[in-house]
């Protein structure tokens, strides 16, 4: 059996068997069972998403008790905001730099504990440790150890004969170390994701492909990633949703700065909200997230699934 | 995944079919049912308010724990307190909700919009004017006036301006605060300077921090800087800023709630954090990434010969690391030929106007501020009473002296709705400025000219 029709075969989409499709019968209670959960989810994000969208066109401050249907005047504004702007435009650069990146790492450390390696499930161990910690302890201990003057990365650079770096008070530094912080805080959950996806991979492939004088890197292009498509589709759709939602380990180490280099969307409206008492209108911000978010998700899954086929 | 996207195997109109809408039938109708049982405004179908000896509970929301562990003498003054009108009012009960303080605000007014606020809050001084204009808490005048200890003319006058809003009170202050400026003894001496006379004036302010800012162990870098200053993101930078408007002369806001921090007086403060990074090189540019925590951090490990930190931060953080033979605390020098000024903060209990049980609040309220409390509190940081001030407890005692000072130099949080967007403004600006990437004048000016454009009236 050759590489390529190998790996097409195993491509092909599950079929349940017919035996198997029989046992899968719905009853009503079916339904009653998952009411609760269905419930909880319908009133929780269902109902205050349609509150939060109705609300987008109020001029609703938690400062004034008068709250005057407004219509689109939220949305106009925010067209013309050059704040949210700047704010978007960090958001989807953070976006576009820590999804790759902590899906790479995740992947690469999920092929290395993929293997037979000694001490294998103690490397597992280690490396899970940050998804452990809560994203708002993790931001204030790096914040600690990104600290201009007293941080100890910056001791440890000036040890060695480098320079310290003003890792959060420099806009482009503050950017890049809120990057550091969260693909160091998230990679876990990529690793796990991907390793899981790694042992489903049938063995018999790639020692087919050796056979047929594929090397590493072969293996891994036209078995290995075909075969995690639907991780990596899982992954870059759930972090890029969360990218455009982190608000978290913002208020943890820069509270958006310096000035608004680390404002990313999120944190803008947040801000809005729960600084300004704007409702309306970090309801309105809200909602442009909302949309970004389905359009990015669609994209993926087109991109991705053109790509399993 | 693909299993549970297969589709009944029954065709449409099927028994499945409406056993299924059935079932979603009764899901929505399920949820309809929760959301009716969402509770209704507090109070209703609840206790009498007619009569005193019916059973009252009081839900009281503040960031102040009286049974934690290492409380204080003024924490264990209001336990005590808190225990005798328990003890005094048998029908009344406390519910506490203990809370971060700085989420209280938030909190308290996402209550408040579900009907379900507290009877009793405890708020920043600072937030007194906008709970009052969106009519959250209650106005207190008829608590308050002729009052033995709580009347209005008990209060230093600063926060009494914060806490009265068109004419009405509205909230009762435990502690009020001030900014100083501490500064390092011993590095003065090391420099050649005398340990016991703090610079006066800003331009003194400047020829020191140049005297005391070295690098210490050769190495090339600054690691002793003269003079360090609140500049990060938080609400710390415009209050310490505005110190310095005030001294000059300026102010914030006007009555109309106009923003008019970009007079000469502003923009002369605003050339001053310039300089000390800048022209001077002072101060570390670092400070637009420096809390306040770390900003005290590095005044007790000589990081910073002189900072300009809250007076909260004397008793415990500052004299708890060093001597008073190290460290000092002086007034905000203000500019040749200007004038005192400092910042003063502070907390409140508030009554909420959804309570039920105004009395019985007010009540514990006076309680938790007797003279005694206000005693122990005043010990540890600035009276808000006049009567304490001047108490032979405090006098020559350090809350005393800045007590004075901050009796005739403070100002309070300003009185406008946007207060943040205002001070959002601020300090953008002032990192702008600091960070050499805006021109003072042009930055302070643009600022608010912004403000005022979308906020200015409210």
């Amino acid at each position: 059996m050759s590489l390529s029709s190998a790996s097409q075969k195993n491509a092909q989409p599950a079929r349940l068997e017919p035996r198997l499709r029989r046992a899968v019968t719905y009853s009503p209670w079916d339904y009653v069972w998952v009411a609760p959960a269905a419930a909880f989810v319908l009133f929780f994000t269902f109902y205050a998403a349609v509150f939060a969208v109705r609300i987008s066109f109020y001029n609703y401050s938690l400062a004034s008790p008068v709250r005057p249907f407004v219509g689109f005047s939220n949305y106009i504004q925010l067209w013309h905001d050059p704040d949210y702007w700047h704010a978007m435009g960090l958001s989807f650069l953070f976006a576009a730099v820590d999804v790759p990146l902590t899906i790479f790492i995740g992947f690469v450390l999920a092929l290395m504990l993929d293997q037979p390696l000694p001490g294998r499930s103690i490397f597992r161990s280690v490396l899970l440790l940050p998804w452990v910690i809560s994203m708002v302890i993790a931001g204030y201990m790096l914040k600690w150890i990104f600290a201009d003057s007293t941080g100890i990365l910056n001791y440890f650079l000036t040890e060695i004969g480098l320079d310290r770096v003003r890792w959060l008070s420099t806009g482009w530094a503050a950017f890049s170390t809120v990057v550091i912080a969260h693909g160091w805080k998230v990679y876990p959950f990529g690793m796990v994701i991907l390793l899981a996806g790694l042992q489903g991979v049938p063995r018999d492939l790639y020692e087919a492909a050796e056979m047929d004088g594929a090397n590493a890197f072969q293996r891994l292009l036209t078995i290995t990633i075909p075969y995690l498509m639907p991780q990596f589709l899982i992954l870059f759709i759930l972090r890029t949703l969360i990218a455009f939602n982190m608000v978290d380990i913002i208020f943890a180490m820069t509270e958006g700065g310096p000035g608004n280099a680390t404002e990313f969307v999120s944190y803008f409206m947040y801000q809005r909200a729960f600084g300004y008492l704007d409702l309306g209108y970090a309801t309105a911000i809200a909602v442009t997230i909302l949309l970004v978010n389905i359009v990015l998700s669609l994209v993926y899954l087109r991109v991705l699934r053109n790509r399993t086929g | 995944m693909h299993m549970l996207l297969l589709r009944p195997s029954e065709p449409h109109g099927s028994r499945h079919e409406k056993r299924f809408r059935l079932a979603w039938t009764l899901i929505a109708l399920l949820v309809l049912a929760i959301s009716a049982c969402v509770p209704a405004a507090p109070g209703a179908g609840g206790e009498g308010t007619g009569d005193s000896a019916a059973p009252v509970t009081l839900r009281v929301q503040t960031s102040i724990d009286l049974y934690a562990e290492n409380a204080n003498a003024g924490v264990l003054a209001m336990r005590a307190a808190h225990e005798k009108f328990l003890a005094d009012n048998p029908h009344i009960t406390i519910e506490f909700e203990i809370l971060p303080a700085f989420d209280l605000y938030t909190q308290y007014l996402v209550a408040a919009e579900g009907a379900n606020a507290p009877d009793i809050t405890y708020q920043g001084a600072a937030n007194t004017y906008t709970l009052a204009r969106s009519g959250n808490i209650l106005e207190l005048n008829s608590y308050m006036e002729n009052h033995p200890f709580l009347n209005p003319e008990n209060l230093q006058s600063a926060i009494l301006a914060v806490e009265t809003v068109e004419g009405n009170y509205y909230g009762i202050p435990t502690t009020t605060d001030a900014r100083l400026l501490y500064f390092r003894k011993d590095l003065f001496a090391e420099a050649g300077l005398d340990p016991e006379q703090p610079p006066t004036t800003r331009e003194e302010l400047i020829e020191y921090a140049q005297t005391l800012t070295k690098d210490t162990n050769g190495d090339g870098t600054i690691d002793q800087w003269g003079y360090g200053f609140m500049a990060d993101n938080t609400l710390h930078t415009p209050h310490m800023w505005l110190t310095h408007v005030w001294a000059g002369g300026g102010d914030l806001v006007d009555a109309e709630g106009r923003a008019i921090y970009d007079s000469e007086a502003g923009i002369a403060a605003a050339q001053f954090y310039y300089d000390l990074v800048n022209t001077y090189a002072v101060s570390p540019v670092e400070v637009i990434a420096t809390d306040y925590d770390a900003s005290v951090r590095a005044l007790v490990a000589g990081q910073y010969a002189m900072a300009v930190l809250g007076s909260w931060s004397w008793p415990v953080d500052i004299l708890g690391a060093l001597s008073e033979d190290q460290i000092g605390w002086a007034r905000i020098p203000p500019p040749q030929g200007g004038q005192d000024a400092t910042f003063s903060g502070g907390w409140s209990w508030m009554i909420s106007k959804q309570s039920e049980h105004p009395d019985e609040a007010w009540a514990y309220i006076e309680a938790l501020n007797g003279e005694e409390v206000a005693l122990e509190l005043g010990k540890l940081n600035i009276p808000t009473r006049q009567s304490i001030l001047t108490h032979p407890d405090i006098q020559n005692t350090f809350v005393a002296e800045a007590g004075v000072y901050a009796a005739a130099a403070a100002h309070g949080n300003p009185q406008v709705i946007a207060t943040q967007a205002l001070f959002d403004g601020i300090r953008q600006a002032l990192q702008d400025i600091i960070q050499g990437n805006a021109d003072p004048a042009e930055a302070i000016q643009k600022a608010a000219a912004d403000f005022n454009a979308q906020y200015a009236g409210q």
